[in-house]
C-alpha cells in the first residue's frame, strides 16, 4: 500500500482512513506499507518503507491561481520513482493507492510486476479547487483512474464525480465509506457543560463553507447572545473569515483557534453542544462521525458524503443560512432534541466501524485477483 | 354462522409548514403539501375503492361495510375534492355501510384531558350528522386505543361497541373472533383479527410470505375455515391503492372478495353496527391503554421519547392559555397539533438503528420532525404574547 500522510502527520481524512485501515486489515492479508519519511511511528501490525522526500505540502494543497513549484513535481516524481524501486525488490499480490501524491509510484510498479492496482480516490482536484483544477493535478488525476483495475470511491459523490469529470469506468468502481473508532473520541461525557458551543473543525478553505456559517452565525446569535462559534484548523482562507466575522458584527462571538492537537481536539467535541460541517464540497468528512461518537448533535451539509451515511444528525443546504441558524438554535434551546440526537448518534458511531471497511476492501482486493 | 365485518379507518392529518426557530407566521398548515397528497391519494385510493365498493354491493347484496372517517379527513375532503364526499354518500345511500364516530381531530385528546376528548366527540358526531345524517353507535378512538376506564368513559356517552386490537396480552388463551365485555362496563368490545387483516394490510405483496400471492378464494377459505362469532377485519382504507399498490392486485382481491365468500354458507357479511347486539362470550380485563400500532400495540408509537413526550405535555399546557383566550381559529390550529401523525413522525423506536419508521412521512428524520413542531408551538405562544420555550423553562 502507498500511503502519503498517516497519523500523528496528517491534514485530513487520507491520513486516518490508512491508518485505521491498515490497522483493521484482516490477518489474512499482509500490508507493505510506503509512505514519506517523517520521523518515527509505531505500527506493530505492519511493515512501513520510508522514502526521503520533501513533504512540505499534503494531498488537499490548493495550487489554484498559484504556479506549481519545481521542487512539488520533483517531490512527487521522486517519490513515484523510490517507491517503484523498492516495490519490485518487494513480494506482493496487489497494489493500493491513495489520491493522486501515490498513484504515479503505484502505476510504475504496475507497469513492472504486472498486478493489479487499486486506487482509492479520497478527494479529486476537481473538488478542492471547486471547479478550477491545476491541470497537473488533474491529469495525473485521470492518469490514476485509467490505469487502475480497481477504484474505491469513498462516498457516491466522488463516484459519480470521477464518472462524469474523470471518465471513469463506472464497473470498475466500489463505494467504500469511512468509518469511525468511536471509541476513542467518545470520553462518556454525557452532560455537556452548557457554554452554548458550535464546534466547526477543519482546514480553512474554500470548500469547506465557513463563510456560510459565519453568516447563519449572525442570525444565531441575534437569537441567542450566548452562543460561541468555535472553529479550530488553520488554512488560507483565515484572513477573510477574520475579516468577515468583524463585518458581520460577530467578532465577539466567533473564536479562531488555529491548528489543534488530536488529543485536544476529543476534549473539543465532547464540550460543544453543536457540530457544524457546513461544507459546500466534501469527499466524506470524518469530523461529523468523530462529533457523533463523542455525543454532540451534529449538523452537516447535503453535499458531504458523510450525509449518505449518517442518520441522526440535521442535514441542511450549506448555502440555506437561515436552516443552518435555525437548527443551532433548536439544538441549543430544546433540550429533549439535544438529547436525543446525542444519545442516538452515539450509538449509531458505535456501528459505523473499520472493521467492516477493512473487510470490505480486503473482499474488494480478492474480486480482482480472481 | 359466522359474521364477517370489514372496517375501513380513513384519515389524513393536516401536515405542518416548514417553520425555523424564529419564523413569525400564522400560516401553520401546508396548504399546498396537504392538498396535492390528499389528490393523490383520493385518484390512487379514495375514488376507485369507493366506486369499486358501490359497484360489489350492487352485484352482490349481501356484502356490507364500515367506515371511520376522521373529522380532518373530511375538512380536507370538503376543502380540496369535495367529489370524495360525494361519493361515500352514494355508497352510504346503499345502506350497506355504516359509519364510527372518533375524535375529529385523529387526535391524543384523550390524554390530555376528559373534557378536551369529549368536545373532540361530540364535533365528530355532529360532523357525521351533517355530512351523512347518521348516528353512530360504535366508537373508535385513535389508533384504536383502548382500556377498561376509556371503554367506561365511552359507554356514558352513549355508544354500544367500541374497536380494539384483538391482541394475544389482553386475550391470554381466548379467540379476537367473539364478542366479550370490558371489566368496569357493559359496552362491546370489538376486537380486530390482527392475523387476518394483516394478511390484507401488510403482508399481500410481500414476495417473501410463503402465503404469496393472497388470492380471494384462498382467504375466503380461512376465513369460513375460522371458528366464533365474528371476523373483525379493520384496515386502512389505504391498503387500496396506496399501501399496496393497483399493480398488487388488491383491486381484484377486492373484486373477487364478496363473490368467494358467498361460496360459503357459514360467512356472513355484517355492518359494525349489526355486531353490538352479539351476546358478550366474556369478561376482558385492560388496565393499560392498548393500541393496534407497532408490535408493542401501546402509545409507544406516539409518546415515550423524550422529544415526544416533550411536545405533547408544552402542547398540553398551551391548552389552558388557549382555550382561555376564546379565539375560534387559534383553538382550532391547537386541536390540529393534537392530531396523533405529529408524534408519530418523532418516533425514535427503530430510527437510531436506521430503519425508519415505515410510513408516510414528510419529514427527514425524527428530529425534524419535533423541531418544525416546537418552532410552530413557539409561534403560537406567541401569536398569544407569551415567551417562547427554552431550555431553561423545562
Amino acid at each position: 500500500m502507498i500511503g502519503w500522510e498517516f497519523p500523528p502527520y496528517i491534514s485530513g481524512g487520507l491520513g486516518t482512513h490508512t491508518y485505521e485501515l491498515t490497522r483493521k486489515m484482516p490477518d489474512d492479508v499482509n500490508i507493505t506499507f510506503f509512505m514519506p519519511d517523517r520521523g518515527e511511528i509505531s505500527t506493530p501490525w505492519m511493515k512501513i518503507k520510508r522514502i526521503k522526500v520533501s513533504v512540505g505540502f499534503g494531498p488537499y494543497t490548493t495550487f489554484t491561481g498559484s504556479v506549481l513549484s519545481d521542487s512539488i513535481v520533483k517531490s512527487v516524481e521522486n517519490y513515484a520513482k523510490e517507491v517503484c524501486k523498492m516495490a519490485k525488490q518487494t513480494d506482493f499480490d496487489i497494489i493500493h493507492c491513495h489520491d493522486w501524491l501515490t498513484i504515479l509510484g503505484g502505476i510504475c510498479a504496475k507497469r513492472e510486476t504486472g498486478k493489479p492496482l487499486v486506487f482509492t480516490v479520497h478527494s479529486t482536484e476537481y473538488d478542492r479547487s471547486i471547479g478550477n483544477p491545476c491541470p497537473w493535478v488533474m491529469d495525473i488525476e485521470k492518469y490514476g483512474i485509467r490505469e487502475a483495475d480497481g477504484i474505491i470511491a469513498v462516498s457516491k459523490r466522488i463516484k459519480k464525480q470521477i464518472i462524469e469529470k474523470y471518465g471513469a469506468d463506472p464497473n470498475k468502481i466500489k463505494v467504500i465509506y469511512n468509518a469511525i473508532d468511536a471509541s476513542s473520541f467518545d470520553c462518556g461525557l454525557k452532560i455537556k457543560p452548557g457554554e452554548d458551543m458550535i464546534l466547526s473543525l477543519g482546514r480553512l478553505t474554500l470548500h469547506k463553507g465557513l463563510d456560510h456559517l459565519l453568516r447563519a452565525a449572525k442570525i444565531v446569535v441575534e437569537h441567542h447572545p450566548n452562543a460561541k462559534f468555535v472553529i479550530a484548523g488553520k488554512g488560507d482562507k483565515f484572513r477573510e473569515l477574520l475579516e468577515l466575522s468583524i463585518d458581520l458584527g460577530i467578532e465577539n462571538s466567533v473564536f479562531f483557534l488555529g491548528y489543534v492537537p488530536q488529543k485536544d481536539i476529543t476534549k473539543l467535541y465532547a464540550r460543544a453542544d453543536v457540530f457544524m460541517l457546513p461544507s459546500v464540497f466534501e469527499p466524506f468528512g470524518i469530523t461529523a462521525l468523530e462529533a457523533m461518537a463523542a455525543g454532540t448533535p451534529t449538523i452537516i451539509s447535503k453535499t458531504s458524503g458523510v450525509s449518505e451515511v449518517a442518520t441522526n444528525v440535521f442535514k441542511v443546504d450549506f448555502w440555506d443560512t437561515e436552516k443552518m441558524a435555525s437548527r443551532i438554535l433548536e439544538i441549543l434551546n430544546y433540550k429533549e432534541l439535544s438529547e436525543e440526537m446525542s444519545n442516538n448518534c452515539r450509538h449509531e458511531a458505535k456501528h459505523i466501524t473499520w472493521d467492516d471497511i477493512a473487510i470490505q476492501t480486503r473482499d474488494f482486493y480478492k474480486s480482482l485477483l480472481r | 354462522m359466522t359474521k364477517l365485518c370489514m372496517y375501513f379507518q380513513v384519515h389524513q392529518p393536516f401536515r405542518l409548514s416548514n417553520f425555523n426557530y424564529f419564523s413569525k407566521s400564522s400560516g401553520y398548515f401546508d396548504e399546498e403539501k396537504n392538498k396535492a397528497i390528499f389528490e393523490k391519494v383520493a385518484n390512487k385510493c379514495y375514488i376507485p375503492t369507493t366506486k369499486k365498493i358501490i359497484e360489489l354491493i350492487k352485484k352482490h347484496p349481501e356484502f356490507k361495510v364500515s367506515f371511520s372517517f376522521s373529522g380532518v379527513f373530511i375538512e380536507q375532503a370538503l376543502r380540496y375534492k369535495p367529489e370524495v364526499i360525494d361519493i361515500y354518500r352514494e355508497l352510504y345511500d346503499t345502506g350497506n355501510m355504516d359509519i364510527l364516530n372518533e375524535t375529529y381531530y385523529h387526535s391524543l385528546a384523550y390524554l390530555v384531558s376528559e373534557e378536551e376528548f369529549k368536545e373532540q366527540v361530540k364535533m365528530h358526531r355532529k360532523l357525521i350528522k351533517d355530512t351523512f345524517n347518521h348516528k353512530a353507535l360504535v366508537f373508535r378512538n385513535t389508533e384504536a386505543m383502548l382500556s377498561n376506564d376509556m371503554a367506561q368513559k365511552v359507554e356514558k356517552m352513549g355508544y354500544k361497541g367500541i374497536v380494539g386490537e384483538g391482541w394475544d396480552k389482553i386475550l391470554g388463551w381466548r379467540s379476537p373472533n367473539y364478542i366479550y365485555q370490558p371489566n368496569g362496563s357493559d359496552i362491546k368490545l370489538l376486537l380486530r383479527n390482527y392475523m387476518l387483516s394483516d394478511d390484507v394490510g401488510f403482508r399481500f405483496s410481500k414476495i417473501d410470505w410463503k402465503e404469496y400471492p393472497l388470492t380471494a378464494d384462498k382467504y375466503a377459505m380461512w376465513l369460513a375455515s375460522a371458528q366464533g362469532q365474528t371476523i373483525n377485519l379493520f384496515l386502512d382504507y389505504e391498503t387500496f391503492g396506496e399501501h399496496q399498490w393497483k399493480e398488487t392486485g388488491i383491486f381484484d382481491f377486492l373484486e373477487y372478495l364478496p363473490k368467494e365468500v358467498a361460496k360459503y354458507p357459514n360467512l356472513e357479511w355484517a355492518k359494525i353496527n349489526e355486531l353490538v347486539e352479539m351476546e358478550s362470550k366474556d369478561r376482558i380485563d385492560i388496565p393499560h391503554i392498548l393500541s393496534w400500532a407497532d408490535i408493542d400495540r401501546d402509545l409507544s408509537a406516539w409518546l415515550g421519547n423524550k422529544m415526544q413526550d416533550s411536545a405533547f405535555n408544552r402542547m398540553k399546557e398551551l391548552g389552558i392559555f388557549i382555550l382561555k383566550s376564546g379565539d375560534k381559529e387559534l383553538i382550532d390550529v391547537w386541536r390540529k397539533l393534537q392530531t396523533s401523525d405529529h408524534f408519530y413522525y418523532m418516533c425514535t423506536k427503530w430510527f437510531s438503528d436506521g430503519d425508519i419508521h415505515k410510513y408516510f412521512n414528510t419529514y427527514l428524520n425524527p428530529y425534524e420532525a419535533y423541531s418544525n413542531y416546537m418552532n410552530v408551538l413557539n409561534n403560537l405562544k406567541s401569536e398569544l404574547g407569551l415567551n417562547s420555550f427554552k431550555s431553561k423553562d423545562i
